[in-house]
Protein backbone atom coordinates (compact mmCIF):
# COMPACT_ATOMS: atom_id res chain seq x y z
CA UNK A 1 0.00 0.00 0.00
CA UNK A 2 1.44 3.22 -0.88
CA UNK A 3 0.95 6.62 1.22
CA UNK A 4 0.06 9.53 -0.66
CA UNK A 5 2.43 11.30 1.48
CA UNK A 6 5.69 9.10 0.40
CA UNK A 7 5.37 10.69 -2.89
CA UNK A 8 7.60 13.86 -2.36
CA UNK A 9 9.90 11.60 -0.57
CA UNK A 10 10.84 9.62 -3.69
CA UNK A 11 10.17 12.84 -5.92
CA UNK A 12 13.04 14.83 -4.48
CA UNK A 13 15.98 12.73 -4.81
CA UNK A 14 14.85 12.24 -8.44
CA UNK A 15 15.11 16.22 -9.79
CA UNK A 16 18.35 15.77 -9.84
CA UNK A 17 18.58 12.51 -11.20
CA UNK A 18 16.46 13.86 -13.84
CA UNK A 19 18.66 16.56 -14.50
CA UNK A 20 22.05 14.51 -14.86
CA UNK A 21 20.07 12.09 -16.92
CA UNK A 22 18.59 15.06 -19.17
CA UNK A 23 22.32 16.56 -19.69
CA UNK A 24 23.79 12.82 -19.90
CA UNK A 25 21.45 12.46 -23.36
CA UNK A 26 21.80 15.54 -24.65
CA UNK A 27 25.58 15.22 -24.73
CA UNK A 28 25.06 11.98 -26.36
CA UNK A 29 22.67 13.44 -28.95
CA UNK A 30 25.16 16.17 -29.75
CA UNK A 31 28.34 14.12 -30.29
CA UNK A 32 26.17 11.34 -32.02
CA UNK A 33 24.57 14.08 -34.15
CA UNK A 34 26.66 16.96 -35.11
CA UNK A 35 26.05 19.36 -37.40
CA UNK A 36 22.35 18.26 -37.22
CA UNK A 37 20.19 17.50 -40.95
CA UNK A 38 20.22 18.60 -44.09
CA UNK A 39 16.41 18.80 -45.56
CA UNK A 40 16.41 19.46 -49.59
CA UNK A 41 13.39 19.83 -50.96
CA UNK A 42 13.73 17.97 -54.66
CA UNK A 43 11.29 19.89 -57.29
CA UNK A 44 11.52 17.32 -60.42
CA UNK A 45 10.25 14.27 -58.18
CA UNK A 46 8.11 15.52 -55.14
CA UNK A 47 10.86 14.39 -52.54
CA UNK A 48 12.73 15.92 -49.39
CA UNK A 49 16.53 14.18 -49.33
CA UNK A 50 17.39 14.03 -45.51
CA UNK A 51 21.33 14.34 -45.32
CA UNK A 52 23.15 13.89 -42.40
CA UNK A 53 25.90 16.18 -41.71
CA UNK A 54 28.06 14.26 -39.49
CA UNK A 55 27.97 11.49 -42.18
CA UNK A 56 27.03 13.41 -45.35
CA UNK A 57 24.86 10.36 -46.38
CA UNK A 58 21.36 11.14 -47.29
CA UNK A 59 19.40 8.96 -45.13
CA UNK A 60 15.92 9.37 -45.81
CA UNK A 61 13.77 9.98 -48.34
CA UNK A 62 10.24 11.37 -48.12
CA UNK A 63 7.40 12.24 -50.18
CA UNK A 64 5.84 15.75 -50.06
CA UNK A 65 3.44 17.23 -52.01
CA UNK A 66 3.60 18.61 -55.90
CA UNK A 67 7.07 20.78 -56.99
CA UNK A 68 7.98 21.26 -53.24
CA UNK A 69 10.80 24.28 -52.87
CA UNK A 70 10.58 26.18 -49.41
CA UNK A 71 12.06 24.30 -46.45
CA UNK A 72 11.83 25.56 -43.14
CA UNK A 73 12.98 23.20 -39.64
CA UNK A 74 12.89 23.33 -36.12
CA UNK A 75 15.09 21.21 -34.02
CA UNK A 76 12.86 22.20 -30.86
CA UNK A 77 9.82 20.69 -32.49
CA UNK A 78 11.11 18.26 -34.44
CA UNK A 79 9.39 19.34 -37.61
CA UNK A 80 9.91 20.41 -40.84
CA UNK A 81 7.60 22.21 -42.93
CA UNK A 82 7.75 22.02 -46.81
CA UNK A 83 6.35 24.74 -49.59
CA UNK A 84 5.05 22.46 -52.36
CA UNK A 85 4.00 25.01 -54.83
CA UNK A 86 2.05 23.45 -57.54
CA UNK A 87 0.53 21.26 -54.78
CA UNK A 88 -0.73 24.52 -53.04
CA UNK A 89 0.06 23.03 -49.72
CA UNK A 90 2.45 22.67 -47.08
CA UNK A 91 3.97 19.42 -46.18
CA UNK A 92 4.78 18.79 -42.18
CA UNK A 93 7.50 16.58 -41.66
CA UNK A 94 8.31 14.45 -38.29
CA UNK A 95 12.05 14.79 -38.53
CA UNK A 96 12.41 12.11 -35.88
CA UNK A 97 11.22 9.64 -38.31
CA UNK A 98 11.29 11.48 -41.33
CA UNK A 99 7.75 10.70 -42.32
CA UNK A 100 4.83 13.29 -43.01
CA UNK A 101 2.25 13.84 -40.88
CA UNK A 102 0.23 16.23 -42.85
CA UNK A 103 -0.37 17.90 -45.79
CA UNK A 104 -1.65 21.04 -45.38
CA UNK A 105 -3.78 23.01 -48.10
CA UNK A 106 -3.25 26.12 -49.03
CA UNK A 107 -5.25 28.77 -51.36
CA UNK A 108 -2.57 30.20 -52.81
CA UNK A 109 0.53 28.76 -54.50
CA UNK A 110 3.12 28.75 -51.27
CA UNK A 111 7.34 29.08 -52.02
CA UNK A 112 9.36 30.86 -49.56
CA UNK A 113 8.91 29.79 -45.81
CA UNK A 114 10.81 30.65 -42.24
CA UNK A 115 9.84 30.09 -38.27
CA UNK A 116 10.08 32.23 -35.45
CA UNK A 117 13.26 31.64 -33.47
CA UNK A 118 11.05 30.38 -30.68
CA UNK A 119 9.05 27.83 -33.34
CA UNK A 120 5.69 29.42 -32.46
CA UNK A 121 4.56 31.14 -36.20
CA UNK A 122 5.57 29.86 -39.08
CA UNK A 123 5.59 31.98 -41.82
CA UNK A 124 4.67 31.31 -45.44
CA UNK A 125 4.75 33.40 -48.70
CA UNK A 126 2.45 33.06 -50.99
CA UNK A 127 4.09 33.87 -54.81
CA UNK A 128 0.45 35.25 -56.87
CA UNK A 129 -1.40 36.42 -53.56
CA UNK A 130 1.01 38.32 -52.45
CA UNK A 131 0.70 38.00 -49.15
CA UNK A 132 2.10 36.33 -46.14
CA UNK A 133 0.80 33.78 -43.83
CA UNK A 134 1.54 33.52 -40.62
CA UNK A 135 0.31 30.34 -38.86
CA UNK A 136 0.46 28.85 -35.20
CA UNK A 137 2.41 25.99 -35.45
CA UNK A 138 0.88 24.51 -32.49
CA UNK A 139 -2.56 24.92 -34.21
CA UNK A 140 -1.76 25.13 -38.05
CA UNK A 141 -5.77 26.28 -38.83
CA UNK A 142 -4.64 29.22 -36.90
CA UNK A 143 -3.72 31.94 -39.49
CA UNK A 144 -2.99 35.67 -39.98
CA UNK A 145 -2.42 37.07 -43.01
CA UNK A 146 -0.92 40.70 -44.42
CA UNK A 147 -0.50 41.84 -48.02
CA UNK A 148 2.89 42.99 -48.93
CA UNK A 149 4.64 43.51 -52.79
CA UNK A 150 4.17 41.63 -55.83
CA UNK A 151 5.14 38.09 -55.78
CA UNK A 152 7.26 37.77 -52.27
CA UNK A 153 9.85 34.95 -52.02
CA UNK A 154 12.59 34.50 -49.67
CA UNK A 155 11.65 35.24 -46.23
CA UNK A 156 13.41 35.46 -42.83
CA UNK A 157 12.76 36.24 -39.22
CA UNK A 158 14.58 38.71 -36.72
CA UNK A 159 16.48 36.94 -33.83
CA UNK A 160 14.24 38.46 -31.57
CA UNK A 161 11.43 37.44 -33.70
CA UNK A 162 9.87 40.62 -34.49
CA UNK A 163 10.15 41.45 -37.47
CA UNK A 164 9.90 39.53 -40.54
CA UNK A 165 11.68 40.23 -44.24
CA UNK A 166 10.53 39.75 -46.82
CA UNK A 167 12.04 39.83 -50.78
CA UNK A 168 9.28 41.32 -52.70
CA UNK A 169 10.77 39.94 -55.79
CA UNK A 170 8.52 42.02 -58.59
CA UNK A 171 8.44 44.87 -56.42
CA UNK A 172 12.04 45.22 -56.23
CA UNK A 173 12.35 45.96 -52.86
CA UNK A 174 12.37 44.29 -48.82
CA UNK A 175 9.36 44.49 -46.98
CA UNK A 176 10.13 44.79 -43.29
CA UNK A 177 6.51 43.25 -41.12
CA UNK A 178 6.22 43.75 -37.37
CA UNK A 179 4.90 40.09 -36.51
CA UNK A 180 2.75 40.99 -33.70
CA UNK A 181 0.57 43.19 -35.98
CA UNK A 182 1.00 42.14 -39.24
CA UNK A 183 1.66 44.95 -40.19
CA UNK A 184 4.89 46.67 -42.82
CA UNK A 185 6.20 48.76 -40.85
CA UNK A 186 8.81 49.68 -44.11
CA UNK A 187 9.91 48.60 -47.41
CA UNK A 188 13.36 49.73 -48.55
CA UNK A 189 14.40 49.28 -52.40
CA UNK A 190 16.94 46.89 -53.32
CA UNK A 191 17.88 45.46 -56.91
CA UNK A 192 15.91 44.15 -59.26
CA UNK A 193 14.07 40.66 -58.71
CA UNK A 194 15.12 39.98 -55.53
CA UNK A 195 14.87 36.47 -54.32
CA UNK A 196 17.17 34.98 -51.47
CA UNK A 197 17.43 36.27 -48.15
CA UNK A 198 20.04 36.31 -45.58
CA UNK A 199 20.69 37.73 -42.19
CA UNK A 200 23.27 37.73 -39.58
CA UNK A 201 22.81 35.68 -36.63
CA UNK A 202 23.11 39.00 -34.79
CA UNK A 203 20.05 40.67 -36.72
CA UNK A 204 21.93 43.32 -37.87
CA UNK A 205 23.16 42.70 -41.29
CA UNK A 206 20.21 41.98 -43.91
CA UNK A 207 21.40 40.23 -47.55
CA UNK A 208 18.77 40.16 -50.19
CA UNK A 209 19.58 38.63 -53.93
CA UNK A 210 18.69 40.25 -56.85
CA UNK A 211 18.29 37.91 -59.76
CA UNK A 212 18.25 40.81 -62.62
CA UNK A 213 21.19 42.88 -60.99
CA UNK A 214 23.66 39.76 -60.53
CA UNK A 215 23.89 41.33 -57.08
CA UNK A 216 23.17 41.18 -53.37
CA UNK A 217 21.77 44.56 -51.61
CA UNK A 218 23.73 44.08 -48.26
CA UNK A 219 21.35 46.06 -45.34
CA UNK A 220 21.74 47.38 -42.03
CA UNK A 221 19.05 46.70 -40.13
CA UNK A 222 19.66 49.66 -38.10
CA UNK A 223 20.00 52.21 -40.54
CA UNK A 224 18.43 50.28 -43.49
CA UNK A 225 21.41 51.79 -45.12
CA UNK A 226 21.20 49.91 -48.36
CA UNK A 227 25.21 48.73 -50.28
CA UNK A 228 25.61 46.53 -53.27
CA UNK A 229 28.08 44.03 -54.33
CA UNK A 230 28.25 42.49 -58.01
CA UNK A 231 28.34 38.79 -57.59
CA UNK A 232 28.02 35.99 -60.51
CA UNK A 233 25.04 35.67 -63.24
CA UNK A 234 21.26 35.24 -62.15
CA UNK A 235 22.01 34.65 -58.27
CA UNK A 236 19.43 32.76 -56.53
CA UNK A 237 20.04 32.60 -52.60
CA UNK A 238 23.09 33.09 -49.84
CA UNK A 239 24.06 32.61 -46.36
CA UNK A 240 25.93 34.07 -43.69
CA UNK A 241 28.73 32.66 -41.64
CA UNK A 242 28.37 31.70 -38.10
CA UNK A 243 29.88 35.36 -37.12
CA UNK A 244 28.38 37.23 -40.28
CA UNK A 245 31.99 37.91 -41.37
CA UNK A 246 31.42 36.12 -44.97
CA UNK A 247 28.33 35.17 -46.94
CA UNK A 248 28.12 33.05 -49.78
CA UNK A 249 25.80 33.36 -52.59
CA UNK A 250 24.73 31.62 -55.38
CA UNK A 251 24.92 31.85 -59.06
CA UNK A 252 22.72 30.13 -60.93
CA UNK A 253 23.68 30.56 -64.49
CA UNK A 254 27.59 30.76 -63.30
CA UNK A 255 27.48 27.35 -61.80
CA UNK A 256 29.31 28.85 -58.86
CA UNK A 257 29.18 30.54 -55.32
CA UNK A 258 30.53 33.86 -54.90
CA UNK A 259 32.06 34.22 -51.20
CA UNK A 260 31.81 37.94 -49.93
CA UNK A 261 34.05 39.14 -47.10
CA UNK A 262 31.66 41.39 -45.27
CA UNK A 263 33.80 43.98 -44.54
CA UNK A 264 35.97 44.69 -47.31
CA UNK A 265 32.32 44.30 -49.61
CA UNK A 266 34.15 42.22 -52.06
CA UNK A 267 34.05 39.09 -53.89
CA UNK A 268 37.28 37.35 -51.98
CA UNK A 269 36.65 33.32 -53.57
CA UNK A 270 34.70 32.09 -56.32
CA UNK A 271 33.82 28.37 -55.68
CA UNK A 272 32.60 25.95 -58.62
CA UNK A 273 29.60 23.73 -57.76
CA UNK A 274 26.78 21.75 -59.59
CA UNK A 275 24.57 23.50 -62.90
CA UNK A 276 22.02 25.63 -61.18
CA UNK A 277 22.88 26.29 -57.76
CA UNK A 278 20.05 27.51 -55.62
CA UNK A 279 19.10 27.10 -51.96
CA UNK A 280 22.29 27.86 -49.75
CA UNK A 281 22.55 26.73 -46.00
CA UNK A 282 25.56 27.39 -43.60
CA UNK A 283 26.65 24.70 -40.63
CA UNK A 284 27.78 26.02 -37.67
CA UNK A 285 28.65 23.29 -36.18
CA UNK A 286 31.17 22.12 -38.93
CA UNK A 287 31.61 25.48 -40.43
CA UNK A 288 30.26 24.27 -44.07
CA UNK A 289 28.48 24.90 -46.24
CA UNK A 290 25.60 23.40 -48.54
CA UNK A 291 24.28 24.35 -51.61
CA UNK A 292 21.60 22.73 -53.80
CA UNK A 293 22.30 22.00 -57.36
CA UNK A 294 19.10 22.05 -59.73
CA UNK A 295 20.42 20.78 -62.31
CA UNK A 296 22.72 18.23 -61.37
CA UNK A 297 20.85 16.92 -58.75
CA UNK A 298 23.08 16.90 -55.86
CA UNK A 299 24.30 19.03 -53.25
CA UNK A 300 27.76 20.50 -53.14
CA UNK A 301 29.31 21.19 -49.62
CA UNK A 302 32.03 23.76 -49.39
CA UNK A 303 34.18 24.19 -46.25
CA UNK A 304 34.08 27.09 -44.99
CA UNK A 305 38.19 27.27 -43.47
CA UNK A 306 39.29 27.64 -46.80
CA UNK A 307 36.42 27.88 -49.69
CA UNK A 308 37.18 24.38 -51.28
CA UNK A 309 34.28 22.13 -52.44
CA UNK A 310 34.88 19.07 -50.41
CA UNK A 311 31.90 16.66 -51.20
CA UNK A 312 29.31 16.20 -53.65
CA UNK A 313 25.81 14.20 -52.50
CA UNK A 314 23.66 12.64 -54.77
CA UNK A 315 20.29 13.68 -53.67
CA UNK A 316 17.19 13.96 -56.15
CA UNK A 317 15.59 15.34 -59.03
CA UNK A 318 16.17 19.08 -59.79
CA UNK A 319 16.92 19.92 -55.81
CA UNK A 320 16.09 23.66 -54.82
CA UNK A 321 16.23 23.93 -50.98
CA UNK A 322 14.93 27.24 -50.70
CA UNK A 323 15.09 28.65 -47.00
CA UNK A 324 17.09 27.58 -44.32
CA UNK A 325 17.10 24.16 -44.76
CA UNK A 326 19.56 22.96 -42.25
CA UNK A 327 18.26 22.00 -38.90
CA UNK A 328 20.87 22.06 -35.89
CA UNK A 329 20.74 19.48 -33.35
CA UNK A 330 19.45 20.93 -30.03
CA UNK A 331 21.77 20.74 -27.39
CA UNK B 1 8.92 18.54 -88.39
CA UNK B 2 5.26 19.04 -88.87
CA UNK B 3 4.81 17.77 -85.31
CA UNK B 4 7.42 20.53 -83.67
CA UNK B 5 5.66 23.31 -85.98
CA UNK B 6 2.97 21.80 -84.14
CA UNK B 7 4.44 22.46 -80.78
CA UNK B 8 5.64 26.00 -80.80
CA UNK B 9 2.42 28.35 -80.80
CA UNK B 10 1.44 30.48 -83.42
CA UNK B 11 0.45 33.50 -81.27
CA UNK B 12 3.50 35.68 -80.10
CA UNK B 13 3.75 35.26 -76.21
CA UNK B 14 5.89 38.19 -75.18
CA UNK B 15 8.22 37.57 -72.84
CA UNK B 16 8.75 40.51 -69.92
CA UNK B 17 10.29 40.99 -66.91
CA UNK B 18 7.53 39.99 -64.52
CA UNK B 19 6.48 36.87 -62.38
CA UNK B 20 6.78 33.85 -63.75
CA UNK B 21 5.58 30.60 -62.42
CA UNK B 22 7.38 29.33 -59.53
CA UNK B 23 8.36 25.79 -61.00
CA UNK B 24 11.42 25.96 -63.20
CA UNK B 25 11.40 23.47 -65.99
CA UNK B 26 14.76 21.51 -67.62
CA UNK B 27 15.28 20.19 -71.09
CA UNK B 28 18.30 18.19 -71.56
CA UNK B 29 18.93 16.40 -75.07
CA UNK B 30 21.89 15.09 -76.23
CA UNK B 31 23.61 13.46 -79.32
CA UNK B 32 26.87 11.93 -80.32
CA UNK B 33 28.38 13.57 -84.17
CA UNK B 34 30.77 11.46 -86.07
CA UNK B 35 32.44 14.70 -86.44
CA UNK B 36 35.66 16.76 -85.07
CA UNK B 37 34.83 18.75 -82.35
CA UNK B 38 36.03 21.98 -83.64
CA UNK B 39 33.96 21.58 -86.80
CA UNK B 40 30.73 21.03 -84.80
CA UNK B 41 31.73 23.92 -82.61
CA UNK B 42 31.93 26.15 -85.35
CA UNK B 43 28.68 25.35 -86.71
CA UNK B 44 27.23 25.87 -82.82
CA UNK B 45 28.95 28.88 -82.23
CA UNK B 46 27.60 30.53 -85.12
CA UNK B 47 25.08 32.61 -83.49
CA UNK B 48 23.94 34.29 -86.62
CA UNK B 49 23.29 31.21 -88.92
CA UNK B 50 21.47 28.92 -87.21
CA UNK B 51 18.96 27.96 -90.23
CA UNK B 52 22.57 26.03 -91.67
CA UNK B 53 21.83 23.22 -89.45
CA UNK B 54 18.09 23.71 -87.20
CA UNK B 55 15.13 22.65 -89.80
CA UNK B 56 12.44 24.52 -88.36
CA UNK B 57 14.32 27.95 -88.77
CA UNK B 58 13.95 29.70 -92.42
CA UNK B 59 16.23 32.40 -91.44
CA UNK B 60 18.33 34.48 -88.95
CA UNK B 61 18.83 37.90 -88.50
CA UNK B 62 21.72 39.09 -86.06
CA UNK B 63 21.78 42.32 -84.41
CA UNK B 64 23.66 44.11 -82.17
CA UNK B 65 21.85 46.79 -79.31
CA UNK B 66 23.98 48.78 -76.49
CA UNK B 67 26.76 46.04 -77.27
CA UNK B 68 24.42 43.27 -76.93
CA UNK B 69 24.26 40.51 -79.25
CA UNK B 70 20.87 39.54 -80.65
CA UNK B 71 19.56 37.27 -83.49
CA UNK B 72 15.51 36.84 -84.53
CA UNK B 73 14.57 33.35 -86.08
CA UNK B 74 12.23 32.84 -89.07
CA UNK B 75 10.74 30.01 -88.73
CA UNK B 76 8.94 27.84 -91.52
CA UNK B 77 5.95 27.33 -89.93
CA UNK B 78 5.54 31.34 -89.23
CA UNK B 79 6.57 33.63 -86.30
CA UNK B 80 9.65 34.41 -85.15
CA UNK B 81 12.14 34.33 -81.99
CA UNK B 82 14.05 36.79 -80.63
CA UNK B 83 17.10 35.77 -78.74
CA UNK B 84 19.93 37.08 -76.89
CA UNK B 85 23.26 35.42 -76.74
CA UNK B 86 24.82 35.81 -73.60
CA UNK B 87 28.52 34.02 -73.93
CA UNK B 88 30.74 32.16 -76.61
CA UNK B 89 33.14 30.26 -74.53
CA UNK B 90 35.29 29.23 -76.97
CA UNK B 91 37.61 27.48 -74.33
CA UNK B 92 34.88 25.12 -72.82
CA UNK B 93 33.03 25.19 -76.12
CA UNK B 94 29.91 26.35 -74.58
CA UNK B 95 27.53 28.81 -75.67
CA UNK B 96 24.90 30.77 -73.41
CA UNK B 97 21.40 32.60 -74.64
CA UNK B 98 18.29 33.30 -73.84
CA UNK B 99 14.90 34.03 -75.19
CA UNK B 100 13.68 37.37 -75.34
CA UNK B 101 10.52 36.61 -77.01
CA UNK B 102 8.77 34.81 -79.50
CA UNK B 103 6.57 31.89 -80.30
CA UNK B 104 7.67 29.11 -78.23
CA UNK B 105 5.27 28.63 -75.22
CA UNK B 106 7.82 29.39 -72.27
CA UNK B 107 8.79 32.33 -69.89
CA UNK B 108 12.36 33.16 -69.02
CA UNK B 109 13.70 30.83 -71.25
CA UNK B 110 17.70 30.11 -70.82
CA UNK B 111 19.80 27.84 -72.68
CA UNK B 112 23.38 26.38 -73.18
CA UNK B 113 24.29 24.40 -75.86
CA UNK B 114 28.54 22.78 -75.38
CA UNK B 115 30.49 20.63 -77.55
CA UNK B 116 32.21 17.80 -76.34
CA UNK B 117 35.22 15.70 -77.66
CA UNK B 118 34.08 12.05 -77.74
CA UNK B 119 33.05 9.41 -76.99
CA UNK B 120 35.25 7.90 -79.66
CA UNK B 121 38.31 9.53 -81.32
CA UNK B 122 36.82 12.10 -83.96
CA UNK B 123 33.21 12.43 -82.12
CA UNK B 124 31.64 14.91 -80.51
CA UNK B 125 28.88 15.32 -78.07
CA UNK B 126 26.47 17.89 -78.06
CA UNK B 127 24.42 18.73 -75.11
CA UNK B 128 21.30 21.38 -74.88
CA UNK B 129 20.31 22.01 -72.16
CA UNK B 130 17.19 24.68 -71.23
CA UNK B 131 15.44 26.24 -68.25
CA UNK B 132 12.12 27.69 -68.34
CA UNK B 133 8.87 28.55 -66.93
CA UNK B 134 5.31 27.88 -68.36
CA UNK B 135 3.70 31.00 -69.66
CA UNK B 136 1.33 30.92 -67.10
CA UNK B 137 1.75 33.04 -63.97
CA UNK B 138 -1.35 32.81 -61.92
CA UNK B 139 -2.97 30.02 -60.33
CA UNK B 140 -4.38 26.89 -61.59
CA UNK B 141 -6.88 26.44 -63.43
CA UNK B 142 -4.05 26.70 -66.18
CA UNK B 143 -5.25 27.42 -69.53
CA UNK B 144 -4.28 24.59 -72.33
CA UNK B 145 -1.30 25.56 -74.38
CA UNK B 146 0.34 27.62 -71.14
CA UNK B 147 1.07 24.54 -68.78
CA UNK B 148 4.91 22.77 -67.23
CA UNK B 149 3.67 20.04 -70.11
CA UNK B 150 3.26 22.52 -72.97
CA UNK B 151 6.78 24.40 -72.32
CA UNK B 152 8.43 21.18 -72.14
CA UNK B 153 7.04 19.19 -74.99
CA UNK B 154 7.83 22.63 -77.29
CA UNK B 155 11.52 22.63 -76.20
CA UNK B 156 12.13 19.15 -76.42
CA UNK B 157 10.54 19.35 -79.97
CA UNK B 158 13.56 22.15 -80.74
CA UNK B 159 16.23 20.18 -79.16
CA UNK B 160 15.46 17.08 -80.88
CA UNK B 161 14.79 18.37 -84.21
CA UNK B 162 17.79 20.58 -84.08
CA UNK B 163 20.15 17.85 -82.69
CA UNK B 164 19.10 15.42 -85.73
CA UNK B 165 19.82 18.22 -88.10
CA UNK B 166 23.16 18.96 -86.28
CA UNK B 167 24.48 15.57 -86.73
CA UNK B 168 23.23 15.22 -90.22
CA UNK B 169 25.16 18.43 -91.24
CA UNK B 170 28.25 18.14 -89.61
CA UNK B 171 28.52 14.82 -90.37
CA UNK B 172 28.26 15.79 -94.33
CA UNK B 173 31.44 15.38 -95.68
Amino acid sequence: MIHITTIPQIRFPLKPLLILLAAFSSCIAWSCQAGGFAYISNQGNNTVSVIDLASNQVIASIEVGKAPVGVATSAALGRTYITNVDGQSISVIDSQHYKVLQELPLHGSPVGIALSPDSKTLFVADWFEDKILALDTADLTQQRTVNVGKAPAGIIVSPDGKQLYVANRDSNDVAIIDTASMQIVKRIAVGEHPFGLGLSRDGKQLYAVNVYSNSVSMIDTQTHQVNTIKVGEHPYCVTVSTDGSRIYVTNTQSDNVSVIDVAQQKVISIVPVGGYPEGISFDHANQRVYVANWFDNTVSVIDASNNKLVQTIATDKQSRAFGQFIQETAH
Amino acid sequence: MKKLLALIALAVIPLTATAHGPSPQKVEKSVTIKADPAKVWALVKDFGNLQKWHPAVASTKLETKDGETYRLLTLKGGGTIYEKLRSIDDADMKLKYEIVEGVLPVADYNSFITVKAGPGAGESTVTWVGRFYRVYKLNPPIPPGQDDESAINAVTGVYDAGLANLKKVAEGN
